[in-house]
Formats: C-alpha cells, sequence, structure tokens
C-alpha cells in the first residue's frame, strides 16, 4: 500500500511538472493562443518558387506608403505655414474630408518645433478611383523650417481604406511610426528621409484583417518635386514622376505617376538626373543577424530593411533587383546572405509587381 | 475517498477539474488544427504544408483570434489545479500565475525585436526553443488576447471553486 502511495504520488508529481513543461510548451508552439489577426507565433509564409512573384509584389508594393505620406506632410508643413495657420479641413479628398488640428506648443502662433498636428481623414477619396480612406496622422516635429517646408517630423499613422475591387470590399491598413526628414533648398525639389524612430519601429500592412507584411527597421530615401497640380486646387500637390528609393542602402528607382488611371510604376531612367539604373531590394527577415546596411541621412543603422511579418523560420529570403527598363530579376535564396546557389529566377517588371497589390 | 476525486491518503488528485481541463485542451487543438495555417510550428509536425489551404469556416474564423488565448489559460488552470487540488488561495495562485505568463509572452509580442534579441543563440535548432524568435518576432500583439486570457483565468478561477472538494478545506 505504501509503495502504491508512493507511485501515485510520483505520477502526480510528474504529471504537475509535465503540466507546466506543456503550458510553456504550447504557449511557444502554437502562439500560446494566436495573436487575434495577427496569429501569434505563426511561422507563415515562406518564400519559395510558387510565391515569390506574389510575395516579391506584396514588398515592392510597401513602398508606395512612403510618397503618400511625404505628400501628405508637405501639405501639413505647408498650411500651417500659411499666414494665420491653415486648420481644418485641406480639401486633400475629391470626396470626404482630411482634417487638420494643430497644437501650437509655444503658442506662438506659428509652426515650430515642439508643435504636434493630427489630420484626420473621413470617407476621403484621394484619387478618384473610389476607395475610402479613414483614420489619422499624427505629427510631432522635432524641427521645422517653414519657408522651404522642410524639418524632422515624426509621423505615427493608422489608416484604413476600403475599396470595392471586383464587387469584393477589401480593407486594408496601414499603422505604424517613422521619422520623417524633408530637405529642400528650394521649396520645391525634395529628399525625404524615412526611418524608424526606434528599432522596434514596425510599418504594417493589414488586408481584410490580416496582417500581410510588416516594413521595419528601414532607411528609406526619395526624391521628389511638388508642383501645383491643379490650378483651380492651389492647395493640393503631386509627386513628380520621379524617384530613387534607397532601401537600405540599396538603391532602386521609382517613377510615381499620378492621376486615376496612372498608377505608381517603378521604373529605372526615368529621372533626369543622372541617377543608378539599377539596384537591389531585399526582403529579409527579422532575426537581427544580417550585418548592418549603411545608414544615412543621419538616421540610425538597422539590422534589417524590411519584412513580411510572417517569414518563415527557414530562412529564406528574396532579392529583387531592378535591371533596366523596367524590369526586375526576382532570385531566391536559401539563406539570409544571398549566398548562391539561386533555387529559382523570375524576369518580370516592376509594373507587373505593383498590380499585385494596389493599394 | 472523495466522490470524484481520485485520493489515497495524502493523495488527492480532482478528477472532474483534470477533465474539464483536457476537454479544454482538446478544443484548443481542434480549433487550431481547422483555423490556423498548417505553417504554424506545432501545426508544422501533424499537417501537410499549404499555406494556401486552410479555409476555416467563418465561425471558426470569427472565434479562431482570440479564443485559444482563454482556452489556454482556463484549460492549463483547471489541469494544474485538478493535479494539486489546493485551496481557494491556491487556485487563485494558479489562475493568475497562467496569465501571468500568457500575459508576458503577449507583451513580448509588443516590444518583439527588443525581446527576440534576448534569446539565446543557443536556442536555434532546439526542438520548441527555436521558435522562441520567431514567436515574437512574427507574432502580433492583440489586446484582444489579454482580455481572453483574463476572462480565461477568471473563468477557471470559477470552476475550480465550483468544483473544489472539501478535502484540504
Amino acid at each position: 500500500m505504501k509503495m502504491v502511495k508512493g507511485i501515485v504520488r510520483v505520477v502526480r508529481y510528474l504529471g504537475i511538472v509535465a503540466c507546466c513543461v506543456l503550458g510553456f510548451v504550447t504557449i511557444v508552439a502554437t502562439g500560446g493562443g494566436g495573436g487575434g489577426d495577427g496569429a501569434g507565433g505563426v511561422p507563415g509564409l515562406t518564400f519559395n518558387q510558387a510565391n515569390m512573384v506574389d510575395s516579391a509584389g506584396l514588398g515592392a508594393g510597401m513602398t508606395e506608403i512612403f510618397p503618400g505620406i511625404s505628400e501628405v506632410t508637405i501639405a501639413v508643413v505647408g498650411s500651417l505655414a500659411e499666414e494665420p495657420p491653415r486648420t481644418g479641413d485641406l480639401d486633400l479628398c475629391l470626396t470626404g474630408t482630411s482634417v487638420l488640428a494643430w497644437v501650437d506648443g509655444d503658442e506662438n502662433n506659428t509652426l515650430t518645433a515642439g508643435d504636434t498636428a493630427i489630420l484626420t481623414f473621413t470617407d476621403c477619396d484621394l484619387d478618384g478611383q473610389g476607395g475610402q480612406l479613414d483614420g489619422t496622422a499624427n505629427f510631432s516635429f522635432t524641427s521645422i523650417d517653414d519657408v522651404n517646408l522642410s524639418g524632422v517630423a515624426m509621423v505615427t499613422f493608422d489608416l484604413q481604406s476600403q475599396e470595392l475591387v471586383d464587387g469584393i470590399l477589401e480593407r486594408e491598413n496601414f499603422s505604424g511610426r517613422l521619422r520623417l526628414e524633408l530637405i529642400t533648398q528650394d521649396g520645391t525639389n525634395y529628399t525625404a528621409l524615412f526611418g524608424g524612430a526606434d528599432r522596434d519601429d514596425v510599418i504594417t500592412f493589414s488586408m481584410n484583417g490580416q496582417e500581410v507584411a510588416k516594413f521595419g527597421c528601414f532607411d528609406v530615401e526619395q526624391t521628389f518635386s511638388i508642383d501645383p497640380l491643379d490650378p483651380v486646387a492651389p492647395d493640393a500637390y503631386t509627386l513628380a514622376p520621379r524617384g530613387i528609393a534607397n532601401v537600405g542602402g540599396q538603391i532602386m528607382q521609382i517613377g510615381s505617376y499620378w492621376g486615376p488611371d496612372q498608377p505608381l510604376d517603378f521604373q529605372p531612367g526615368f529621372s533626369p538626373e543622372p541617377v543608378p539604373v539599377s539596384g537591389t531590394l531585399t526582403y529579409l527577415s527579422f532575426d537581427g543577424r544580417n550585418s548592418a546596411p549603411a545608414s544615412f541621412g543621419g538616421l540610425s543603422a538597422c539590422s534589417a530593411v524590411g519584412s513580411f511579418g510572417d517569414v518563415g523560420t527557414d530562412n529564406s529570403s528574396l532579392l529583387l533587383t531592378a535591371t533596366g527598363g523596367g524590369a526586375v530579376r526576382l532570385e531566391l535564396y536559401n539563406n539570409l546572405d544571398l549566398i548562391p546557389p539561386v533555387l529559382a529566377t523570375v524576369e518580370t517588371t516592376w509594373q507587373a509587381l505593383m498590380r499585385i497589390v494596389m493599394w | 475517498m472523495e466522490s470524484n476525486g481520485l485520493k489515497m491518503g495524502e493523495i488527492h488528485i480532482n478528477k472532474p477539474q483534470v477533465l474539464i481541463g483536457c476537454v479544454a485542451l482538446l478544443a484548443g487543438l481542434l480549433l487550431y488544427l481547422i483555423d490556423r495555417p498548417p505553417d504554424t510550428y506545432f501545426l508544422s509536425f501533424v499537417k501537410a504544408l499549404d499555406t494556401s489551404s486552410y479555409g476555416a469556416p467563418p465561425f471558426f474564423r470569427a472565434i479562431g483570434g482570440p479564443l485559444p488565448s482563454f482556452l489556454h489559460v482556463f484549460a492549463f488552470s483547471l489541469l494544474l489545479g485538478g493535479l494539486l487540488a489546493c485551496r481557494k488561495t491556491g487556485y487563485l495562485i494558479i489562475c493568475s500565475a497562467w496569465l501571468f505568463t500568457n500575459v508576458l509572452f503577449e507583451l513580448g509580442q509588443r516590444h518583439s525585436i527588443s525581446v527576440s534579441q534576448l534569446m539565446p543563440e543557443w536556442f536555434e535548432g532546439v526542438f520548441i526553443l527555436e521558435n522562441m524568435r520567431g514567436y515574437f518576432l512574427n507574432g502580433t500583439f492583440d489586446f484582444f488576447d489579454l482580455l481572453a486570457s483574463s476572462a480565461g483565468a477568471v473563468a477557471a478561477y470559477f470552476i475550480l471553486i465550483m468544483t473544489k472538494q472539501g478535502r484540504r478545506e
């Protein structure tokens, strides 16, 4: 009887230990209950030959957020630099509203460092394509030149858009925080430097409630011009159709067409300036094992340039190389350091990639 | 001997509590099998990898987000509570401990990069532990998971109290 009691006691203790271990294991192995929409702990997408084109399109599409943020920031700075500063609806939307609220931190009635502003979009159709944009963008200005409309701002945004695509309502969400530095000599030609405010800053993109991609630990450089888009709406600005994106120290060009029938296009050789005609855009996982790419513009170096939120744990990576004439080569690797052999190669175009995800 | 308990002198296991815990655990497992993509770490061992084909019924999709968080805290609180068969205070500690653990991991996803950098290199290649870094980096902090975990802890505590057997009182 004593022996049986001892065995039962041991079994019970083992059960307790097993329960604790199993509890820990199930958290790590399953996400311990997921992450709502994010499905916590799910390794998810692994780059492979079947999905590499779609993945590249998704990744390329992520960069489209940057010109939009530049444009909106300049509109905000321009409005607040007016005498007196202009708030209320900025008329950025063809339908709907884009209302700017301003907190004059030092109460000098002038846009100065330390001021903050919130731009709220409500049912906003920015481009006449029928999409609706809702949400807020918060600007915290750390330095400002209200003459040339340049400076440094922390931009925190949470934007939702919805659009009918082939009769199906698609909901998309962009959220995150970044540091934006606008540099200009003449108030027309700009360089915008984007970077995370700190290493944890990530821009996330979700579709229909599912997180599909992250763009984090990034340094992006974009050059562009602003011109009044329409004399009837002199407060509207557009991006000139040229640009260079520097993603993680690698150069790629962005040709940005503006208008209902002119989607964003990536096209080397478009700019009148002598610029590189090829470059690489790499999407690596956030494991911190990559060497830090060169930082520029005073932004801190990051360990990775961008990532899909659910890159698999097999260290697969995808390299996008602009090869000129709007063409791009996709290469699939089984390592994060892009060491051959190349497992698969696809020749395509930026335009084709951008058609994969249109937002 | 208690009617529903296994008791041998000092040894006491509350079978109903363990049973409810097991059922909840099984429900969580089924939820993952039905609702979650097959490349979830542990599912990768039991399901064929086909990231495009996981299509759960709408009901499961709707509840599939925070429900596992609820079930995890609920199930393991009951399992441990049943095995320890302790008093109310003990049950409270057990439920709180599981809630704390889940909240800690969830908050780790909120500060994913910082937390992932705390993971030692030797975790790589070690079963389960190799997924720790991915858990934090790829997971998404969700406030509803915290709510669900809290609800799981509260529910478990009440079930534990309701099914408590009086031996140690």
